[in-house]
């Protein structure tokens, strides 16, 4: 299997949020983690993106190339829009451009991430993660705050421009796991 | 609120500033001569009026602009020498323990030593020239350093886990995310270190009376109780300290939006 966790538990001080938990993602597949808060959703996230080693179980991925949409946007309040996606995703203008337009984001390349709503500067961060040639993508509950219809039309162009790419897909509503297709829901408890 | 209408509230907030940096300044004019009324003797304090006519007069001389140049390029120098110079310590003791060991106590001593005692041993260490420039350098040195050592100490770690994620290659991530992060902690750091470097640097050209400088005149002002005289070079010192302050903001930022390492809208 290109990504295989085998066993992995993983604590925070006396906090365990991940115990033996085993997982296999085939090449291409998309997997939806369903959750409570604090139920370590992201930790094994964190873990697959090489950010984090796990206390102990083993850990496999043929990946090189990840990319992640974080939960609290991570962009660099000192470039705008299109550059936080050029930056990081080494792509050009015209491709971050596009996935601005995509993503219902046109006029607002040369914005600061400040001067955009919470839910832009999401969009960017949904931006930045398809505009990288990653292999796999991450995403950590990526279409919080977006409201319904243009949550919608978000999702209708990820589901387009991940083409192929693994998917792990973390959130609390089980519709975008449908909406994303996956065929792997995996669900953490309290 | 549309772009006219923002300018014009910027415009008019730009205005409203100046207006109340000129009445402050025309505040601290009146009370100066109020103050030289009461004491009533030149000796002790000198009015505004003379001082501008002193001022004039300097600068009708090339004396007066030789000796300022000279001194501003000994203290620019020892400046530019010393942040340079913190801002690379800063960095090499963030990166290696055994260099920050090493260094610490150093730039401790620096920052606690009295600024006359390097003055008297750089006087015996170094020829008179070289002086000033040393003891600028010694001024800017810890304040920048602790600055930009703080300073990257408090780059935002969820911002290198994106580079990370994104394999952003090592010139990026010293372009794109430490720079950016460290550059208002150098720029506070330079402020203050001008200030420090223009008294330090003037000091050393009094006490070691160093040729072609205002500290010079500033000593022989001293020795002939030429009160207008001290007034006249000690506003020449500040208004060139403000000088050098504003032109090396400006440079660093002009530079700093150009190399994208700022916001370019502000």
């Amino acid at each position: 299997m290109p990504l295989s966790f085998q066993h992995i538990n993983h604590s925070f001080g006396s906090k365990t949020v991940l115990h033996d938990v085993s997982l296999d993602v085939a090449d291409g597949e998309r997997v939806g983690i369903l959750g409570p808060s604090g139920g370590g959703k992201t930790t094994l996230l964190n873990i697959a993106a090489g950010l984090l080693r796990p206390d102990s179980g083993e850990v496999q991925s043929s990946y090189d190339r990840v990319s992640f949409v974080f939960q609290e946007y991570r962009l660099l309040p000192w470039l705008t829009a299109a550059e936080n996606i050029t930056a990081a995703a080494g792509c050009s203008r015209e491709t971050a451009l596009a996935l601005l337009n995509a993503l219902e984001l046109g006029g607002e390349e040369d914005s600061y991430p400040d001067s955009l709503s919470g839910g832009m500067q999401q969009r960017v961060n949904i931006a930045r993660a398809l505009a990288y040639s990653s292999d796999m993508v991450l995403m950590d509950e990526p279409f919080k705050g977006l409201d319904e219809e243009l949550r919608g039309r978000v999702i209708g162009q990820v589901d387009t421009y991940l083409d192929g790419r693994t998917l792990l897909l973390v959130t609390h509503d089980r519709r975008e796991c449908e909406w994303l297709k996956c065929t792997k829901i995996i669900e953490f408890d309290e | 609120m549309s772009a006219d209408k923002c300018r014009e509230i910027l415009h008019s907030q730009k205005l409203k500033n100046i207006a109340i940096k000129t009445a402050v300044a025309a505040l601290w004019l009146v009370l100066w001569q109020l103050v030289c009324m009461a004491v009533n003797m030149e000796l002790l304090v000198v009015s505004p009026a003379a001082v501008a006519r002193r001022l004039l007069a300097l600068g009708q001389t090339a004396e007066f602009w030789s000796d300022s140049l000279r001194s501003l390029g000994r203290i620019t120098e020892g400046f530019l020498f010393g942040s340079v110079t913190g801002a690379l310590l800063a960095v090499v003791c963030r990166r290696y323990a055994f260099a920050r060991a090493f260094f610490s106590p150093a730039v401790t001593v620096i920052k606690s030593t009295p600024v006359a005692s390097f003055i008297i041993l750089a006087l015996v260490w170094l020829t008179g020239q070289h002086v000033p420039v040393f003891i600028a350098f010694l001024m800017v040195l810890p304040v920048v350093y602790a600055n930009v050592y703080q300073g990257i100490g408090e780059v935002d770690p969820k911002l290198l886990e994106m580079v990370a994620v994104y394999r952003m290659s090592r010139l990026q991530k010293v372009s794109k995310i430490y720079i950016p992060s460290i550059l208002p902690y150098f720029m506070a750091a330079c402020r203050t270190a001008l200030g420090m470097a223009w008294k330090a640097g003037v000091a050393a050209e009094v006490i070691g009376v160093t040729k072609d400088s205002i500290g010079r005149k500033l000593y022989y002002s001293k020795i002939y109780l030429e009160t207008v005289d001290l007034f006249a070079w000690t506003v020449t010192v500040i208004v060139m300290s403000l000088l050098l302050e504003k032109i090396f903001v400006w440079a660093v930022d002009r530079l700093s939006r150009k190399l994208h390492l700022t916001r370019r809208d502000k």
